[in-house]
């Protein structure tokens, strides 16, 4: 059976307000900057190896697998967006649990429709809107889990997280074309997946 | 109003498009094409809404809560530890070799001096007479130099009659000076200048280098336990 699957925060999250004052300290060895930035962004880290994976438990190991990588590199950060340099470490971390679970005995991805992600009803200014939202995202995530493996990863990391296609090559060990098709073929079946729920589009 | 086009781009193209890919936007034929065709219009136009609603899909809760801050002893001790730390064993083991060493051979050395050493009675009637007859040995009369080749005598402890450079040899061969050649104390700047040259340079006591090597193995050893037990990682 599968796990239940996770709660979403709601939102994105954003940038700490002094992201890079606390970066800078993070990098100096203050465990507790490190930890409020991780602490930030753990959500985010979740989501994307929820979404590489599709199983809540594994993602949640390789999110903590993430998180001690992120410790031991910090140091050698080079600048540029925070957030963009934990989720590539927290790809690459999903991509190191999915290749340790082929290699055991293979565990079937959850069934879209159980255990659906719940929203959280959070001060929502038209509840309307929001549930309509909310449905559009609970079915996103599912077509996304119907997409082969390699397409899904790609359209995951470049259109879920914003990853360029130099990016996206870099996490996934793959050619920029190989990642270029992957992209574009994963954005035409969605499409097709999300063919019934076109209405909630339109919002 | 719709348009009919028999050959239509290729899907993936206008996933590129929809993308806003560099390279097939810059693609004038394609954009006029979508930008006439309905069938065209309305892929861009899913594909868009679709990579719009992706990059909105927000984040998740961890299914359990997560440790934040790895532990530093197991995860950063062993990247941590450097050159130095991995010394301590080597360091430890050569210095317990060499104090083994240094130990059993100054001990042997010790056992069978006394049969080719002078008896350390004479050696002590000289420091007495030494003591009786100049303040500063060495330097004003042979009589006084002699003695002063046991001078590590008070110093020592009178265990170790030539660590202060003088030899039992030396000893002797100053009393030969001073008992055969009386005019010894006549010429001092000769005698005082060769028999200092004795003093540097003649061979020591045959224990020296055992106890070189023994004081060797213990500075290993205590280096070794200071790398191993007392040296903290880096921190930072």
């Amino acid at each position: 059976m599968p796990a239940t699957d996770p709660s979403s925060s709601g939102t994105r999250t954003a940038p700490l307000p002094d992201e890079p004052a606390v970066v800078a300290r993070a990098m100096a060895g203050d465990r507790t900057a490190f930890t409020q930035l991780i602490e930030h962004y753990q959500s985010a880290c979740y989501g994307l190896a929820w979404r590489l994976i599709g199983d809540a438990d594994q993602a949640a190991d390789a999110t903590q697998d993430a998180f001690v990588h992120a410790y031991d590199a910090i140091g050698g950060f080079r600048g540029g967006v925070f957030r963009s340099w934990l989720l590539r470490i927290t790809a690459n971390a999903s991509y190191d649990i999915v290749r340790r679970a082929q290699r055991r005995p293979t565990t079937e991805l959850p069934d879209p429709d159980e255990g659906e992600a719940e929203l959280r009803d959070e001060a929502a200014p038209n509840p309307i809107v929001e549930a309509t939202r909310a449905e559009l995202y609970r079915h996103l995530d599912a077509a996304l889990r119907l997409l082969p493996p390699e397409q899904r990863s790609a359209v995951v990391l470049c259109d879920v997280y914003g990853m360029d296609y130099g990016e996206v090559a870099e996490a996934t060990a793959s050619a920029l074309g190989t990642v270029k098709s992957r992209i574009h073929r994963g954005r035409l079946r969605l499409r097709e997946l999300m063919a019934e729920h076109r209405e909630l589009f339109e919002r | 109003m719709t348009m009919q086009h028999p050959v239509h781009p290729d899907d993936e193209r206008l996933a590129a498009l929809a993308g806003d890919d560099s390279e097939v936007a810059a693609d004038a034929a394609l954009r006029a094409h979508v930008d006439a065709c309905d069938r065209c219009t309305d892929v861009v136009r899913d594909l868009a809404s679709l990579r719009s609603a992706l990059s909105e899909l927000p984040d998740l809760v961890p299914s359990r809560p997560l440790q934040l801050l790895p532990p530093v002893p197991e995860a950063k001790a062993p990247a941590r530890s450097g050159w130095l730390r991995r010394l301590a064993a080597p360091a430890m083991a050569a210095g317990f070799v060499l104090v083994v060493v240094g130990a059993v051979g100054s001990s042997g050395l010790s056992v069978g001096q006394p049969a080719s050493a002078e008896a350390p009675g004479e050696l002590t009637g000289d420091v007495e007479r030494e003591d009786s007859t100049s303040p500063v040995p060495g330097v004003v009369a042979p009589t006084t130099r002699s003695a002063s080749g046991a001078s590590g005598g008070p110093l020592l402890g009178g265990e170790s009659s030539g660590l202060d450079g003088a030899s039992p040899r030396a000893n002797r061969s100053s009393d030969q000076e001073t008992a055969s050649s009386p005019s010894a104390e006549a010429a001092p700047p000769a005698n005082g200048g060769e028999s200092e040259g004795d003093g540097l340079f003649a061979p020591t006591d045959p224990r020296l280098p055992w106890l070189v090597v023994l004081a060797l193995g213990v500075g290993l050893l205590l280096a070794g336990i200071y790398l191993r037990f007392v040296q903290q990682p880096r921190a930072g």
